[in-house]
């Protein structure tokens, strides 16, 4: 942990559909993420908001896909931390690993995934693959997770070695299979992408108390604390932590106001229900917590604006390769 | 006096495991954004309709083995599509997905996001990846060769019927239900559409299937052939395969690749030629092709020395030639992207040639989308 107190971080959660529930357009999310970014928030969260707020995720959900309008955003809007909410249930983990680490490479190391899952059976059908049933759906969202993140560290970030003398692009042996084989994906790899800029693009969750949160904490960097009174907050905090088993992260409160820090363990809040004109509007003209974009460079990574290092990779780990000794080999 | 005729230009990105140029001196990253974005303002620039990107479903390998001497390993190159909407204001955006391991509800989703994003300029190149990489993949995509074109076509039908939907009923929300031979759709679909509300539907192949496929379903068709003859026949018999199902064959457009060198002289210009295909053909490079002539581990002998005096292993050699002479889309695509040879080089009289003359390439009169 840092020995400096950090600027009280602020993300904002802006929806694909207008509070009627009509699907809003390019234009429209595009002037409410650089409105949000004007406004001092270091990090974005697109895409359907149902989880914090405490309603069911549903496959079938309307307005644009969110890593697609990030991906568009990313050139127009420099620093701000772009995170795609993406469901596991119905997840594609080559496809949406991939996804989230392209916004990464489009972005300069901003991107993140919210990962939010489907509990509910809403009936909905987009999918040729059945849904796992649904007491099994956090678990098999903690498997998706496992993959995503699994494929990133396929490609060691030296991998790419591109010696012109003796024609080597790639060195294989910084390459690797996943060969995961779990209870609902058995997926082989490596990624067709390498490792994203960060590493792992920031995976964020919502601790809101239920299965999901308690499945999928211990894997996250981030979690959105939903919360009624402060002492449930830094309850739920302390929990996020105690999980991670001393691995960095950052925990974010959920509230529609801006406001000091309530509760021990947050290191920021997260905006919820203001991703409108008038929202942005009374944010602006409300006292910002502290330091704000000024924070921040045009290089600066989202880990980096959230203070969390850059992840080892797990085979490098594995191989024990002295990550100098192969910085020498592609110099 | 018939109306000038104008070519259609599409510039691919070569895909992984195709011969990419990495070791010129100003090749630059393979994977940054902002390769990626040059790459299309100079195609924008250059009054190109499209740009044409692959899809990767994996790495390329060989009996298991990472291929070392290509260039594998992009960024998904969908979803840097939008990226490069954002960076480019007319150049038409055309991306290779699979119909075998997308779902039409999520695909359709997609493509009315990058059309709705970028004004206009999605295109969708079709393939059905028979045989490639389904360990990365959920299971249950098998679907057997003879049925890769039927299932492709319930593909594209249910992601029309998600795009017309939506754009028909005022709301911009449709539902759909479907229960096909292939797939179920039983969800709302509430996207905003974008300016095509369908985008043009790209394809190739070859074999009589990919060519009925193609009639029937394709707005551009992309082939590859090594003379005017058999090109000339291919375009004849698409026509004739498009109207043999109803549709208005002169709706079909058909685009042939072709690598060029620019010089200021032929002299010039096969020089050039000569020292970019031995940018291309590598030592390991050239090792790598006779191994799939050969059907042999190669990699003991000299690239510059005589042919190996051990018989070709025909079996193994066989897999590789029969899947190329199918005309499936990836050996295809390996066969666009080969080094130029003299057949392809355009020198500045052939250039000048009416039909391709760049000067009747107006600004104004090339539209946003990819074909109009």
């Amino acid at each position: 942990m840092p020995e400096n107190p950090r600027p009280t971080l602020l993300g904002i959660a802006v929806d694909t559909v207008d509070p009627n529930g009509a699907p809003r357009t390019a234009e429209d999310l595009r002037t409410l993420v650089l409105g949000a970014a004007a406004a001092g928030v270091h990090l974005v969260t697109l895409g359907d908001r149902s989880a914090l707020d405490g309603g069911p995720v549903r496959p079938d959900r309307a307005g644009l896909e969110p890593a697609s309008v990030l991906a568009w955003l990313a050139p127009q809007v420099p620093r701000l931390g772009l995170l795609a909410v993406r469901s596991a249930t119905r997840a594609e983990p080559y496809h949406l690993s991939r996804a989230i680490a392209t916004v990464d490479y489009v972005s300069g190391g901003r991107a993140g995934w919210h990962c939010v899952a489907e509990l509910d059976d809403t009936g909905a059908v987009v999918s040729s693959h059945p849904a796992p049933a649904p007491q099994e759906r956090a678990e098999h969202a903690v498997e998706v997770v496992e993959v995503v993140r699994g494929l990133w560290d396929t490609w060691e970030d030296d991998a790419c070695v591109r010696e012109v003398a003796t024609g080597r692009y790639v060195d294989p042996a910084r390459i690797h299979r996943l060969d995961h084989r779990g209870t609902h994906l058995a997926i082989r790899g490596p990624s067709a992408t390498p490792r994203p800029p960060q590493g792992h693009p920031v995976v964020a969750v919502t601790l809101d108390g239920g299965p999901v949160a308690a499945a999928l904490g211990p894997l996250a960097d981030l979690g959105f604390v939903v919360a009624d009174t402060p002492f449930e907050a830094a309850a739920r905090a302390a929990a996020f932590r105690a999980a991670a088993d001393g691995r960095p992260l950052r925990a974010l409160l959920v509230t529609d106001r801006v406001g000091p820090a309530p509760a021990d363990g947050i290191d920021g809040l997260l905006l919820t229900g203001v991703d409108t004109a008038e929202g942005l509007a009374a944010l602006r003209s409300e006292s910002r917590p502290v330091a704000g974009p000024t924070a921040t460079t045009a290089t600066t990574t989202l880990r980096q604006t959230l203070g969390l290092p850059r992840p080892v990779n797990r085979f490098r780990a594995a191989t024990g390769t002295p990550t100098e000794a192969a910085h020498a080999r592609t110099a | 006096m018939p109306a000038p005729r104008e070519l259609i230009l599409a510039a691919m990105f070569p895909g992984d495991g195709n011969f990419v140029a990495w070791r010129h001196p100003d090749a630059g990253s393979q994977t940054d954004f902002a390769s990626f974005a040059h790459f299309a303002r100079t195609a924008e620039r250059g009054l190109f309709d499209m740009l044409l990107m692959g899809e990767s479903l994996g790495v390329v390998e060989r009996d298991g083995q990472v291929l070392d001497h290509t260039v594998i390993g992009r960024p998904d190159l969908w979803t840097l599509m939008p990226g490069l909407a954002a960076v480019t204001e007319r150049v038409g955006l055309a991306a290779t997905r699979s119909a075998r391991f997308n779902e039409p509800w999520e695909l359709a989703r997609q493509f009315a996001t990058l059309d709705h994003l970028s004004g206009g300029r999605a295109g969708w190149n079709v393939v059905t990846s028979l045989g490639q990489k389904a360990e990365n993949f959920r299971s249950g995509y098998s679907v057997s060769y003879a049925d890769r074109y039927a299932q492709a076509s319930e593909f594209i039908a249910v992601s029309r019927r998600l795009w017309t939907t939506a754009a028909t009923e005022g709301t911009g929300r449709a539902r759909l239900d479907h229960d096909g031979e292939f797939f179920s759709v039983h969800a709302d679909f509430a996207v905003p559409v974008g300016p095509q509300v369908v985008p043009p539907i790209i394809q190739a192949g070859g074999s009589t299937e990919g060519r009925d496929f193609g009639a029937a379903v394709a707005d551009v068709i992309f082939t590859d052939h090594q003379g005017i003859g058999s090109a000339q026949a291919f375009h004849a018999d698409v026509r004739r395969r498009a109207a043999a199902v109803g549709r208005d064959p002169a709706t079909i457009r058909v685009i042939t690749g072709v690598s060029f060198v620019v010089a200021d002289s032929d002299a010039e210009a096969r020089e050039k030629a000569a020292w970019y295909e031995d940018l291309l053909t590598s030592p390991r490079v050239a090792i790598d092709l006779l191994e799939q002539l050969w059907g042999r581990n190669l990699s003991t002998y000299d690239p510059d020395g005589p042919l190996p005096e051990i018989e070709p292993d025909w079996e193994a050699a066989y897999r590789y030639t029969s899947r190329r002479a199918v005309g499936e889309r990836d050996a295809r695509t390996e066969v666009a992207a080969t080094a130029p040879s003299p057949r392809s080089m355009a020198s500045p009289s052939a250039r000048s040639s009416p039909r391709s003359a760049p000067g009747s390439r107006s600004r104004g009169r090339r539209g946003r989308s990819p074909t109009r």
